[in-house]
This record gives structure tokens, C-alpha cells and sequence, in this order.
């Protein structure tokens, strides 16, 4: 990026988030872009960095990664803009989306420049995304009627009929008069024009010289989509790029596409980055659960240089393998009863060259081949379920499995489940009663006088998240010792925690 | 299965007070190369039981120079550091088996995974 002359710019972005996830990616963006002026709707944070887009792009718990191109918040909410108001506050004069390609076309060089992998190319040529994906992911108000995101395309008719050949320069668009033409050498932007855009030393690149080819695609909710189609509202904005900017309606396989969201109280327009959301990981081969949750539960595990990590249902590995990626100098431990599933993570640690990190066992999680107290962290995606046999069967075994958890977890260790919404509640109720040791002064005197150890899991937090059809709720405890302790003086013990209740043990 | 695990495996049969540490029966072993990360290793140390590295280690055959007790400033001590990342992640037991060291059940390794489970009479 030749970017020697001029201070970074700082610019806007949004990511797309699945439900529940906007908590997780408020914290990545400040913590690995120093993200500035961040905020955040459902389904959608936005934030400000001078980070470069191939630092933007390894976002983990983000779905899409979008330039923001204007955001729009209505004074007067649930009242439906008529179609001169989305002209005017959507386009207006047009600059701010002749700012947006401007940017655009920068963050597309240097996207080419940190391509790793041929998955992950260009928005302009390549479209594979999937439609469904976006719209049973994205984050919708929670109460405004969802339209199902047709991709409204902006007809291709005669009525635009602009042809120009190139993209008239900065300021003829800033001002509004479009003048086509002239050979517009577009890779001379000017570097104070838009506060930081590099001109290109190289060679025109072959998809500058004309215009920029585009279409519009929108997603309304609320008063609007009662009067508006989403493809009037394309319509309406398609034809103003066209007129105003002299930019290229193209349906199929147009340059960029400006996404539109309009909903009773925002309004976002955006152009997508990518043309893959940024789940699609390069470095996982099989997938399993989604891996924006499993980053979000390795980045709740607290894992540190030196720490050992365990799964005890690990599946194909997706969560261990979302931490090892992150965190480095740390030791992963994949457990699984089935075969096949190992099979499956062990092409994973392969493919993701984590053979030094991560290591598989065949295991039950009912029994832990390893020492008490010998783990630092535990992650796991609990099975709804259907895996396990039945779901009597989890809810019978759950008690087992935590009890097993928490014996190998050292104190002062971090647990990290995933439940479905039952188990959530069943594992609630447990953990209030977890474990009444065996000892008691009665049973053991030799433990000393009026002290009762017991170690227990205190709840740290619980996260509501989608998994795409069905919800889940991450579970986050630390694994404390506590005791209930009438000594003083220099035999009692330090007290890390309230006390937790508990009472007889029952046999579930 | 590398040595680094090894170090953690304990039997869990019933009535067995310790399983540990496993005896380790090689029929196939492959050493591999792997990149050297000093912090990492030097991380591990202080969790490892270091008499069952140096046990296995030699049991493999592949103990070399690998100091039999664990010397002291080792995080400094790279020549050392490189000999403990040698035992630990580029031996590896592609397949054989683990014994228990009190009830004698056998735990296979297969194509570098050990599958510990246990039947129902043993749990």
C-alpha cells in the first residue's frame, strides 16, 4: 500500500452480525482496530479505523464486512419517506457516494494486494454468495415485519439510458454536473480530495476506466415496505447513480452493488467488500458449528501463553481450532468419543497446520483421561441432543458431564459451554447445588477443624445467540474455591467468593 | 499422540487409584520436524511431570541428551529449550498402545489418536 506520503484514513465501516453477536464484535473492533466512533443496531456495528482493510477483514465475529456509504437515522420514525425524500436524504447531491467509490476502489486494490487465498477475491467479479445465508444470519428489528430479502435489482431500462464512458472526475460529481466523456485518469486522484486517497503510480486498472458498473440492493421493514417495493426504492436510487453520477446499472456481474437498509428507525447504505462473509474461514477445511460463535466462545475462555485447553466434545475442532488461530503459545486438546468426528478434526488441525498446537484424543466426557485440576480452560459445544442419542439423554447426562468438567478444571480456570435454551435452564438449576463434597467434618476429621472445602463454578455470564435457525446460550463460569470456614486467625482460609448455597447433594 | 499429551494421560479404570503414568507401547513412531517456538516451550514446563517425560522419552528410545532432571533458568537456556521442544512435539507414536500401569488395560493408538474409553464394567 503506497501510503508513504500520507497520513492512514480513517474510514467508516459496518459489519453485519448474527443475533447476539453484536456484543462480541463491539469488543474485537476496539481491541484490534482501535476502532473510533463505534455504535451499533441489530445486526450491525459500525466503527471508524485507520487499520487497513486486510486487518478489518480478519474479523472474527463479524458475518459481512460492508464501506459505509451513509447512514440515515429518520426524525420522524414509522413515518414512510415518499420517493423525492429518499432521493434527497439516500442521494442528494451524490457526494457521499462518489466519496464511497472513491474509497471503494482504493480498499479493492489493497484487497488484491493481501489475497491469500483464492476463496476470499474480489466483490467485483466474483458473486457467490448465498442468499439465504444473509437472511436467516443478518440481525432484523426485533419488531418490524422482515421482508424476505429479495435483491431487488434496479431495472435495466431505457429510461437511464446514460452511457458514459468514463467516471467524470471528483469535482465536476461533487458539484453535481456529471460530464462524461473525456478519459477520466481516474488513478490520479487527487490526495486531499477525500482527506488520504493515494494516486496510483501503476497502470490504469482495467475496470476504472469506464464507468463504474453497479446495482442497488435493498431490504425494507416498517412504514416504508408498506409503500414502497424493495425494488421501487432500487429503482429510485438506481436511476439517481445512473443520472447524477454517470455510473453503469449492470444486473448480473456489476463492479460493486450498494446495499440499502431501511428499516422505521435506520437507515444504512453500504458496499459490500467481499464477496464471502467473513465466516468463511480459509483455514478451516470441515466445518461445524459457526465459527463467528465458536471465536466468540474461545475469546470468553480467557486463554493466556502457556494455557491448556480442553474440549471434551470437540466434534470436528471448530472451537479449539477458532482459539488456537487467536491465541498463541497455548496448548488445545480435542476430545471426542466419535471415530469419525476425529477423523474430520484431524484434517482440520492438518489443513490449518496446527499440528503443534493441537492435539485429539478418543475420550468420553463422562470420563476425563486426565489428573484433577490439570486444564486451564474448557470450551465446549454441548450437543443439543440429537447427537447424543436423544434428548433425555443429554438432560440425564449433563450433571455428569459438568461435574467431570469441573474436576479437571483448575481453580481459577475458565468453563465455556454452549447450550441449547433447556440445557441452559437444566444447567442453571445444577449449578446452585454443584458439588457437596463427600467430606464432611463428620466423615473426615482429619481435614481440620470446622472446615468444609468444596470447589465450585461461579457463573461469570451468559450470551443469548443465533445459531441460524435455533438460539443458544454461551455459558461462562470461572471455577472458584470456596469454603465454609469458622476458624480465625491464621488457620482460615482466604475467602475468594461468597459463599455459594448448597445443600444435600442430589442424585440426578 | 506426542509426548507433550502423553505427560497428561491418566487411566481412569475402575478401582485405579493412580493410572499414571501411562507405559507407552510403540509399534510405529515418527519424528517430524517442527517449527521451534521457544516461548511455548518454555511455557510447558512448569505443568509437565518431568521423571514421566524423561520415562517415555527413553522408553521410545529417543531420550538422547534430554537431561534427566529439570534444570533451573531454563527459559534463557535455548539449547535446552530446543532439546525439550524435540521430546515434546516432534516424537510422535503413530501407533501402538498405553498401559495402564496399575490394572494393565491397554489403550490403543491409532494413526496418532489414542482412544481411551473405557467398557461399561471399567468405568
Amino acid at each position: 500500500m503506497n501510503n508513504s506520503n500520507c497520513q492512514p484514513c480513517a474510514l467508516k465501516f459496518y459489519c453485519t452480525a448474527g443475533n447476539g453477536m453484536e456484543y462480541f464484535l463491539l469488543q474485537e473492533v476496539k481491541t484490534k482496530l482501535a476502532a473510533q466512533d463505534v455504535d451499533h443496531i441489530p445486526g450491525k456495528v459500525f466503527f471508524t479505523t485507520t487499520f487497513g482493510v486486510e486487518h478489518v477483514r480478519e474479523l472474527k465475529s463479524a458475518e459481512r464486512l460492508f464501506l459505509l456509504l451513509k447512514r440515515y437515522v429518520p426524525l420522524s420514525p414509522r413515518t414512510a419517506m415518499t420517493a423525492p425524500e429518499i432521493h434527497s436524504r439516500l442521494m442528494g447531491d451524490g457526494s457521499d457516494w462518489t466519496r464511497a467509490v472513491l474509497s471503494w476502489k482504493q480498499l479493492q486494490r489493497e484487497l488484491t494486494r493481501s489475497d491469500q487465498t483464492a476463496s476470499m477475491v474480489l466483490a467485483g467479479r466474483k458473486r457467490k454468495r448465498k442468499e439465504e445465508e444473509e437472511g436467516a444470519v443478518e440481525g432484523s428489528p426485533p419488531d418490524k415485519p422482515n421482508v424476505t430479502p429479495k435483491r431487488a435489482l434496479v431495472g435495466e431500462s431505457q429510461e437511464i439510458g446514460l452511457r458514459k464512458d468514463h467516471l467524470s472526475s471528483t469535482e465536476d460529481c461533487e458539484s453535481g454536473n456529471c460530464v462524461g466523456g473525456d478519459t477520466a485518469e481516474v488513478d490520479d486522484i487527487d490526495c486531499d480530495r477525500d482527506g488520504g486517497l493515494q494516486s496510483d503510480a501503476g497502470g490504469r486498472f482495467s475496470h476504472q476506466a469506464p464507468p463504474v458498473s453497479f446495482r442497488v440492493s435493498c431490504r425494507c421493514s416498517g412504514a416504508l415496505s408498506r409503500r414502497f417495493t424493495p425494488q421501487d426504492v432500487s429503482r429510485i436510487l438506481g436511476t439517481a447513480a445512473s443520472r447524477q453520477l454517470g455510473w453503469r446499472v449492470d444486473l448480473r456481474r456489476p463492479d460493486l452493488e450498494v446495499n440499502v437498509y431501511i428499516s422505521d428507525d435506520h437507515c444504512v447504505l453500504g458496499i459490500p467488500l467481499l464477496s464471502l462473509p467473513l465466516a468463511n474461514r480459509s483455514y478451516m477445511k470441515i466445518t461445524g458449528l459457526r465459527s463467528t460463535v465458536a471465536w466468540a466462545m474461545a475469546s470468553l475462555s480467557d486463554v493466556k501463553p502457556g494455557s491448556r485447553v480442553l474440549d471434551p466434545m470437540c466434534g470436528v475442532g471448530t472451537i479449539l481450532l477458532e482459539a488456537a488461530h487467536e491465541y498463541q503459545d497455548a496448548f488445545f486438546m480435542g476430545m471426542d468419543i466419535d471415530e469419525s468426528q476425529l477423523f474430520k478434526a484431524c484434517q482440520n488441525v492438518e489443513f490449518a497446520k496446527l499440528r503443534d498446537q493441537m492435539q485429539l484424543l478418543q475420550a468420553s466426557c463422562k470420563d476425563i483421561p486426565l489428573p484433577s485440576s490439570s486444564v486451564d480452560a474448557i470450551v465446549c459445544d454441548v450437543p443439543f441432543g440429537k447427537k447424543f442419542g436423544s434428548k433425555t439423554d443429554m438432560v440425564a447426562s449433563l450433571p455428569v458431564i459438568v461435574n467431570e468438567m469441573e474436576r479437571v478444571l483448575r481453580v481459577g480456570g475458565t468453563l465455556v459451554l454452549l447450550l441449547s435454551p433447556q440445557l441452559s435452564c437444566l444447567l442453571k438449576k445444577i449449578i446452585t447445588l454443584q458439588p457437596v463434597p463427600s467430606h464432611t467434618q463428620e466423615e473426615d476429621p482429619g481435614l481440620g477443624g470446622g472446615m468444609d472445602l468444596f470447589q465450585s463454578l461461579q457463573p461469570q455470564s451468559y450470551h443469548r445467540v443465533s445459531l441460524g435457525a435455533i438460539d443458544a446460550i454461551i455459558h461462562k463460569y470461572v471455577k472458584i474455591l470456596t469454603t465454609r470456614c469458622t476458624l480465625s486467625g491464621p488457620d482460615s482460609m482466604h475467602i475468594h467468593t461468597q459463599p455459594l448455597h448448597c445443600g444435600p447433594r442430589k442424585d440426578f | 499422540m506426542k509426548l507433550l499429551t502423553h505427560n497428561m494421560l491418566t487411566s481412569h479404570v475402575k478401582g485405579v487409584t493412580k493410572g499414571y503414568p501411562l507405559l507407552i507401547k510403540a509399534t510405529e513412531v515418527k519424528v517430524s520436524e517442527e517449527e521451534f517456538n521457544p516461548n511455548f516451550v518454555s511455557r510447558m514446563i512448569p505443568k509437565l511431570e518431568w521423571s514421566a517425560l524423561v520415562q517415555a522419552a527413553d522408553g521410545l528410545g529417543h531420550l538422547q541428551d534430554l537431561p534427566t532432571e529439570l534444570i533451573a533458568d531454563y527459559e534463557a537456556n535455548e539449547d535446552f529449550l530446543r532439546k525439550v521442544h524435540r521430546v515434546l512435539l516432534e516424537v510422535e507414536v503413530l501407533e501402538g498402545c498405553l498401559q495402564c500401569p496399575e490394572s494393565g488395560r491397554e489403550f490403543p493408538i491409532t494413526r496418532g489418536v489414542p482412544n481411551m474409553l473405557l467398557n461399561e464394567e471399567e468405568a
